[in-house]
């Protein structure tokens, strides 16, 4: 009897507990929160502005200035009233009142305002008078120089922060230029202070800009700093990449050779291999060798099958270069041998993107000590061949999407010579480039740059020319006369036939003209 | 002694069916699990018994607000589970009188394994909402017929409203940079609403999203107009979040 009666409650409490607790048989669950406020809970004011002092600056400005208010939660702003009237809220503890009339009496008052909106009383007033038109005051610096002092420059790429102050409250001129004449622009400040800055933009990287700052108090009376200079940052140019690249299929293997960067901090290579397609970064692959030598013989291929191969030069920064691209492919017996074209294997599509769609060469930056280089028209720069090329695009011109940016140069003397490198993007997401060693040959190089839009199965190519200038020793190239004289270099049989048939026109027009002398009739003087 | 053995047994059989999801990590999550007990495999040299331990008041029941699967396993073909990251504090706080906003948000996490997907509604249980011991805030009404695509409130009224954000709201919290219930952009801070005592859907999704779960994010505001005057105190409301599995 008691068996049956022990199944009986234990089947009762199971069935209870199976009710309480059988929360996996929920189909809606719910959960509950509390949204909470306070009305009214900061109610006190902030402390009431002190050690209000108005001062005149001008005809036309009164400065303020005041302690700073203490509140419970924090100081928004102040309210600035002049004449009881409110005019202005600042967020500091200054303020300039400008627009006013000359030689007039003002009286301000300050209150502060917390996160709550309170508001506290106002100040006691202050007073001040504008100057009057005509006269300096007997103080406060009016008839007397100002000086212009603590001047800072914060240069950047594009750019720089210029700051300075002045002994007395002035406006200032600032006039700025790549030469003393302070040709590309000047800027008014028209407020009277004593604390001035101008941030300038535009400006091109690596360049020396002089400046000059006029400071004029309120009577006129004025003071020049001239002769002023900075000089905007480098661009950022990544690792140089190894130089001459070459993969060459053998008859059961393919020789890979390569000329290492001669920066101090290369400490060795990495080649990956992939087939399909050329390896996008340094792990995309497999890795086949690393080391500081400047040959591999990749004995693990098979004939038939073309090897993409991308070797990064790496530094004891850790860093590595972007790139640098070769394939070759052991031809099966028998085969004809076609040009290859490193897109062929890719998947013909009618278009890529948009925004791919309308770049062109002039939206790529190409970079030599710090500086973009000009373009001769759209496809054409100049370079001068003995320095290191960086080529980069903004991150922001093309969309974010799966891509790659490759750039391919062609020898100057044998076309079918090819040299590609990866665009990277760098670790601040800013653009993608590649820093090519120098070319060391003059000569006009082939630029091919192809965007692979992976996404839409695109490609995009962009065509150009480098115009390489080395060992001439004509410097920087960025001017027309290294370009002119690759011209004249490579044109100079045509010159020569031109300067041939010159001469013989002359000669012939030459003797036509005797000719047509000795035929004139003598005439005979009769004296 | 008995009876408390039997409780204690009777409990451990039942409590594998605490939870909805007994396990769980940031990429996996165990529905159920279970104890086995009684029954099995008996033998001797000349049978073998297959037995098991019986169970009593089984299977599906439900009606027009509960659905009930009792039973062993019952629901091991689905589970939902929501969570609510915690109270929301409005701030700043609001002046009595002179114009006041403050803000805040908690987030609802749903997981099911449910193919068919799952509903969020939200509701307040009072009407109106946010209210103190002496004083309330009116629930936002929008202008039309869809969630105001902007908080306003006219000078002399103080209002509170939410605004759900998140990968599954539903469309009529959607907008197209102007207007609620139109285009499918889901900007921040935008396409606000009122509580109030009856379920609002504000996200749903029609397939599984184990096991990371799906978050809606609740902002809420509460804002004085320039000449309302609210009496001090604390004011809060209380809001109930309920996840269906569809």
């Amino acid at each position: 009897m008691k068996a049956p009666s022990f199944i009986k409650r234990f089947s009762a409490s199971v069935l209870c507990l199976s009710l309480l607790c059988s929360f996996t048989s929920i189909y809606a669950i719910e959960g509950q929160f509390e949204i909470s406020l306070t009305v009214g809970g900061d109610l006190i004011a902030p402390s009431v502005p002190t050690g209000l002092s108005a001062s005149a600056v001008s005809g036309s400005q009164i400065n303020l200035s005041w302690t700073a208010s203490t509140d419970n939660v924090s100081v928004l702003a102040y309210r600035i009233y002049r004449d009881s009237l409110f005019v202005a809220t600042s967020s500091v503890t200054t303020y300039s009142d400008i627009g006013l009339n000359p030689n007039t009496l003002y009286s301000y008052t300050v209150s502060a305002v917390d996160t709550s909106y309170n508001e506290s009383a106002q100040s006691l007033p202050a007073s001040a008078t504008t100057f009057p038109l005509s006269s300096p005051p007997s103080s406060g610096g009016g008839s007397t120089l100002p000086v212009i002092f603590n001047l800072q420059v914060t240069p950047t790429t594009s750019g720089a922060i210029v700051y300075w102050e002045t002994s007395q409250p002035t406006q200032t001129l600032f006039s700025w230029g790549k030469t003393n004449d302070y040709e590309l622009g000047n800027s008014a400040g028209l407020l009277f202070s004593t604390t001035h800055s101008i941030n300038l933009s535009g400006l091109n990287s690596a360049t020396l800009y002089q400046f000059q700052i006029t400071a004029t108090n309120a009577y006129g009376i004025s003071s020049t700093a001239s002769g002023l200079s900075f000089t905007t940052l480098w661009l950022a140019t990544g690792k140089e990449n190894v130089r001459n690249f070459v993969a060459q299929a053998r008859d059961s293997h393919i020789d890979l050779s390569w000329q290492n960067p001669t920066d101090p901090s290369f400490s060795e290579v990495r080649v990956v291999r992939r087939e399909g397609y050329f390896p996008t970064d340094s792990a995309d692959g497999e890795v086949v060798y690393e080391g500081g030598a400047e040959f591999f013989r990749d004995e693990d291929v098979e004939r038939g099958i073309r090897y993409y191969y991308a070797i990064f030069a790496k530094y004891s920064d850790g860093e590595m270069s972007s790139g640098s691209l070769a394939s070759a492919r052991i031809v099966v017996p028998g085969e004809v041998v076609e040009p290859f074209d490193p897109f062929d294997s890719l998947p013909k599509a009618k278009g890529v993107h948009p925004i791919i769609q309308n770049l062109s060469l002039i939206d790529f930056d190409f970079i030599q000590r710090g500086q973009v280089l000009s373009f001769f028209g759209n496809e054409t720069v100049a370079i001068n061949g003995d320095q290191r090329l960086t080529v980069s695009l903004d991150y922001e011109k093309v969309p974010e999407i799966l891509k790659t940016i490759l750039i391919t140069l062609s020898h100057p003397d044998n076309p079918e010579q090819i040299f590609s490198f990866l665009l990277r993007v760098n670790e601040e997401k800013t653009a993608y480039s590649a820093t090519i060693a120098p070319l060391g040959k003059s000569g006009l190089y082939g630029v091919e740059i192809a965007i692979v839009d992976y996404q839409n199965r695109g490609l995009k190519k962009i065509v150009g020319n480098l115009l390489a200038t080395a060992e001439i020793g004509f410097g920087q190239s960025d001017s027309f006369f290294p370009g002119a004289v690759i011209l004249l270099k490579k044109n100079w049989i045509n010159l020569l036939i031109l300067l041939l048939i010159a001469y013989c026109i002359y000669r012939v027009l030459k003797k036509r003209k005797e000719k047509l002398m000795d035929k004139r009739p003598v005439v005979k003087k009769f004296s | 002694m008995r009876a408390l053995l039997t409780i204690f047994l009777s409990f451990l059989f039942v409590s594998t069916n605490l939870y909805a999801v007994v396990m769980n990590s940031s990429n996996y999550s165990l529905e159920s699990d279970s104890i086995n007990f009684g029954g099995g495999r008996s033998s001797s040299s000349n049978f073998v018994q297959e037995s098991t331990f019986g169970e009593v008041a089984t299977g599906y029941s439900g009606s027009s607000s509960y659905n009930l699967h009792a039973g062993y396993q019952q629901m091991s073909s689905s589970f939902i589970s929501l969570s609510v990251s915690g109270d929301v504090s409005l701030s700043p706080s609001i002046p009595v009188s002179g114009a006041g906003v403050a803000t805040g948000s908690t987030v609802i996490t749903v997981t099911t394994d449910n193919s068919a997907g799952y509903e969020l509604y939200i509701k307040a249980s009072s009407s109106p909402a946010l209210v103190s011991s002496s004083d309330s805030f009116a629930d936002y009404i929008p202008v039309g017929a869809n969630p105001d695509f902007s908080f306003a409130v006219s000078a002399s009224d103080g209002e509170f409203g939410f605004s759900p954000e998140g990968a599954d709201i539903v469309q009529s919290f959607l907008d197209n940079g102007a207007v609620c219930n139109a285009g499918s952009s889901d900007t921040a801070d935008s396409c606000w609403a009122g509580l109030s005592l009856s379920n609002i859907l504000i996200s749903s999704n029609s397939s599984s999203n184990i096991p990371t779960g799906e978050t809606t994010t609740l902002k809420f505001r509460a804002e004085s107009g320039a000449s309302n005057t609210q009496l001090p105190g604390l004011y809060v409301a209380t809001s109930t979040v309920t996840a269906i599995a569809l």
